[in-house]
């Protein structure tokens, strides 16, 4: 009797929190969102199913052992979720750099070569993360609030505002492990939402006349161009931004593994096979993050608004930058494609064609707006390496 | 009330900012300066002559690859045309 009593406690049923069921039922919805509505499927599926594994009670997968985790006994009583989140992600990380190195053989830097200008809308869409970072700071200081944040881990949440994924993950990995699970849900469930989030803003910072402008069509672009870029903007940002180094330097070796034509397997490679593999643990992992104890703190709902935030102000900087240009400048832009500079491509410059599309069914905006969203990825990878110089 | 290290939040907040500025800012005039060089007519008579007439097909690699070709070939192989 003794026995069974044993037995059953040390079930997870038994084990069970009222918390747990919760957020096995986030990773329901996350799974339904995949499935149903096909938003964001790469990352909600697998991040879904990592929600529910890390609320099952008791479960090796997602734990790593206390102690040395280089000890070979604390390896052997770890999981691989636990392993991969520990030495992927917080002891090396290393996922995040091959994401964009597949990302970068995705690329196309053309429209950023064609229309050079359209790198400022990128920069400008950087400004929600610093407004979410004092903002963390901010709500620290208020205690009725009962929130707490370290430099170090507004710095983290703020980056939600880059709409960049694995910049996030990257980003909290090294300054704050503990809220990376968190940080990186709410990025990716806000790049999913962008479409409800910015529509609003956009309409509500521009005229209909700025939305019908109809923009020229960009230059034609050489390959030369298009093989330099790739070395010149990383020799640049990592001469500025040595610390940016792991995500550009993948990035534009991607980049040009793709335009220079002569490696097509590799590039394959990378854009398939590396990123799709790569995609799998890192999703996982991720979800396997939000274990009811981590997740169920006033903290998470702080992470919530502030990442809202640093997405609304991130798309109000690109599109008043994009109206300031526009009165400095002969040649006008529609200021619909400054919303794009937050960086979630493509979903931010199809928004921002939509948009104008609305206002003027003629209108052509996606190559105009894929330039900002590109630098947008660039903006956001260098403030990265920024705060890690910094605060790292 | 008080937020902890202020002067280091306000240090990351403008050179975070200015470091995204000075980037693209620098990478836009590069872009220009390169792309204006590239479509010049003195780089297309003086660079790409010289290296071959396939260079803007082949790329800058295969340019070189084809200039050094053609002048190793001049070099090599002797007028008997006459």
């Amino acid at each position: 009797m003794l026995g069974l009593t044993q037995y059953i406690n040390q079930t997870g049923f038994f084990n069970l929190s009222l918390g747990n069921l919760l957020l096995i039922l986030v990773g329901l919805v996350f799974i339904y969102l995949a499935i149903a509505k096909k938003t964001e499927p790469y990352e909600l599926l697998p991040i879904g199913f990592g929600i529910i594994l890390a609320n099952l009670p008791l479960n090796t997968l997602t734990q790593i052992a206390d102690g040395d985790p280089m000890a070979p006994i604390a390896l052997q009583k770890s999981g691989i979720l636990g392993l991969t989140f520990h030495f992927a992600l917080s002891f090396w990380n290393i996922l995040p750099p091959l994401i964009f190195l597949g990302l970068g053989a995705l690329t196309d830097f053309t429209p950023i070569i064609a229309k050079p200008k359209t790198l400022l809308l990128g920069a400008a869409a950087q400004i929600g993360i610093f407004v979410a970072f004092w903002g963390a700071l901010f709500i620290s200081v208020v205690p009725a609030l009962g929130v707490k944040f370290s430099i170090e881990e507004a710095a983290a949440i703020s980056i939600i505002g880059g709409a960049d994924g694995p910049t996030t993950i990257f980003l909290s990995a090294i300054l704050a492990p503990d809220l990376l699970g968190r940080t990186a849900v709410v990025a990716y469930s806000y790049m999913a939402g962008l479409v409800f989030i910015q529509p609003p803003l956009m309409r509500l910072l521009t005229s209909r006349k700025e939305r019908q402008i109809v923009m020229s069509p960009p230059r034609e672009v050489s390959r030369v161009e298009k093989l330099t870029f790739p070395i010149v903007g990383m020799i640049i940002i990592i001469l500025l931004v040595p610390n940016a180094a792991p995500l550009i330097g993948m990035f534009m070796l991607g980049n040009i593994m793709a335009v220079s034509g002569v490696v097509p397997r590799l590039s394959s490679a990378a854009s398939n096979e590396v990123i799709n593999v790569v995609t799998i643990f890192l999703m996982v992992t991720v979800g396997s993050q939000l274990s009811a104890e981590r997740v169920l703190h006033i903290e998470t709902l702080a992470i919530l608004a502030l990442g809202l935030i640093a997405l609304a102000f991130g798309t109000t900087g690109g599109i008043v930058l994009a109206k300031v240009i526009n009165l400095l400048s002969k040649e006008k832009i529609n200021p619909l494609i400054g919303a794009a500079g937050v960086s979630a491509v493509p979903m931010a410059a199809r928004i921002a064609h939509s948009e104008g599309q609305k206002a003027n069914p003629e209108n052509f905006l996606l190559p105009h707006a894929m330039g900002p969203n590109v630098a947008g990825v660039i903006g956001s990878a260098v403030v990265a390496g920024v705060f890690t110089s910094l605060l790292g | 009330m008080k937020i902890e290290g202020i002067e280091q939040a306000i240090e990351v907040t403008l050179l975070g900012l200015s470091t995204a500025f000075v980037g693209v800012i620098g990478l836009m005039g590069l872009i220009f300066v390169i792309g204006r060089l590239l479509d010049s007519e003195w780089f297309k008579t003086r660079i790409f002559n010289y290296m071959g007439k396939r260079a803007e097909e082949k790329g800058m690699a295969a340019a070189l690859g084809v200039g050094l070709l053609v002048a190793q070939q001049k070099q090599e192989t002797p007028d008997d045309s006459r």
